[in-house]
């Protein structure tokens, strides 16, 4: 069969510390259209809750590679749910230090506490990094998905965390480029001895009295 | 050399299947010296002590196979130490102080379902 070929995408990450950073996301500057995913890693309460409930992004990161200084609430993250924004979880620093694996599962688990399972796991961009060591680094899908169960997410959401969260955040990104919505339609072969078949029984009775 | 990771996972078996194999190979960067089968074998026991403790490297597992060429191994475990294994082979990074990585091709309760991986066919 034909394979589609692979589309490159960009995504950019912003590391908010405090809330003038976050101007540059409020502002339409033509800089921030160039990108397909914008994500932003909030170091702080405040800005946590500003990031779920009003910053236009697509990807809220969490961070694993220290404890967290805040802890999760709910409301916040039932907006950016229903907003359709998806947290980040990654798992390079997992594969590299035991300290940082301690930190990674205790707030993957604390956040599944709160938002139950409508969370996306993606790895690190440490591909960037060094030749040798860049591509050991990532690991299969499946591998991936059954970390998430560690996570704890069920099965369901483990599987949906590297599939189909990350499509639906692509698509979020692309509505965000556009003004109202973006609508995906897939080509479905039809079967044409279908069409003589559907006449409703009860029309049928009424033309034969 | 790398190949192409492609892994497997069937739907969890019946409480009454007691094992569960997968077949999993390593990568390493090119130039190290490969491990040997008891090498191996204590690598993942290592793994399972370092992400699961005492209790994840006493989970018993066995190596049923392992070819030294491609570095790829068929391992046993008890269904209910499946995620554990699985996780902990995931997640070890160094072996003497290099970096690694484990790939799970394919995991099944039957060791027949492993002679044929459906993933590697290929549409005409």
């Amino acid at each position: 069969g034909t394979s589609k070929q692979i589309k490159v995408l960009n995504r950019l990450t912003l590391v908010v510390s405090d809330p003038s950073h976050c101007n540059l996301l409020r502002s339409t500057s033509t800089n921030i259209r160039l990108y397909d995913i914008i994500a932003v890693f909030p170091k702080t309460e405040k800005l946590f809750h500003i990031a779920c409930t009003t910053l236009d992004v697509d990807l809220v990161c969490i961070n694993v590679t220290e404890k967290l200084p805040f802890y999760f609430r709910r409301p916040p993250v039932n907006v950016a749910i229903d907003r359709g924004i998806y947290f980040e979880l990654i798992y390079a620093p997992a594969i590299k230090d035991s300290t940082m694996r301690r930190y990674t599962i205790s707030n993957a688990i604390s956040l599944m506490q709160i938002c139950k399972g409508k969370v996306s796991s993606r790895r690190g961009n440490q591909v960037v990094n060094s030749n040798a060591s860049g591509p050991l680094e990532l690991r299969g899908p499946y591998d991936v998905a059954n970390l998430a169960l560690l996570f704890g997410m069920s099965e369901r959401d483990a599987k949906a965390a590297v599939s189909t969260n990350c499509r639906a955040t692509l698509l979020h990104g692309e509505t965000r480029k556009s003004a109202c919505g973006v609508v995906y339609t897939v080509k479905k072969p039809r079967k044409v001895e279908e069409e003589e078949t559907t006449v409703p029984a009860c029309k049928k009775a009424k033309t034969q009295a | 050399r790398r190949a192409a990771p492609r892994a497997g996972r069937e739907p969890p078996p019946a409480a009454r299947e007691p094992a569960l194999r997968s077949a999993s190979r390593r990568e390493l960067p090119d130039g190290a010296a490969r491990p040997s089968a008891a090498l191996f074998k204590q690598l993942v026991v290592t793994a399972l002590r370092e992400l699961h403790g005492e209790v994840g490297a006493a989970l018993p597992v066995d190596v049923l196979t392992y070819e030294e060429k491609t570095m790829s191994a068929i391992l046993r475990v008890i269904s209910s130490g499946f995620v554990k294994l699985w996780s902990a082979l995931t997640l070890l990074g160094f072996y003497q102080n290099r970096r690694c990585a484990f790939r799970v091709l394919q995991t099944s309760p039957f060791l027949l379902a492993l002679s044929g991986n459906s993933r590697e066919l290929v549409l005409d």
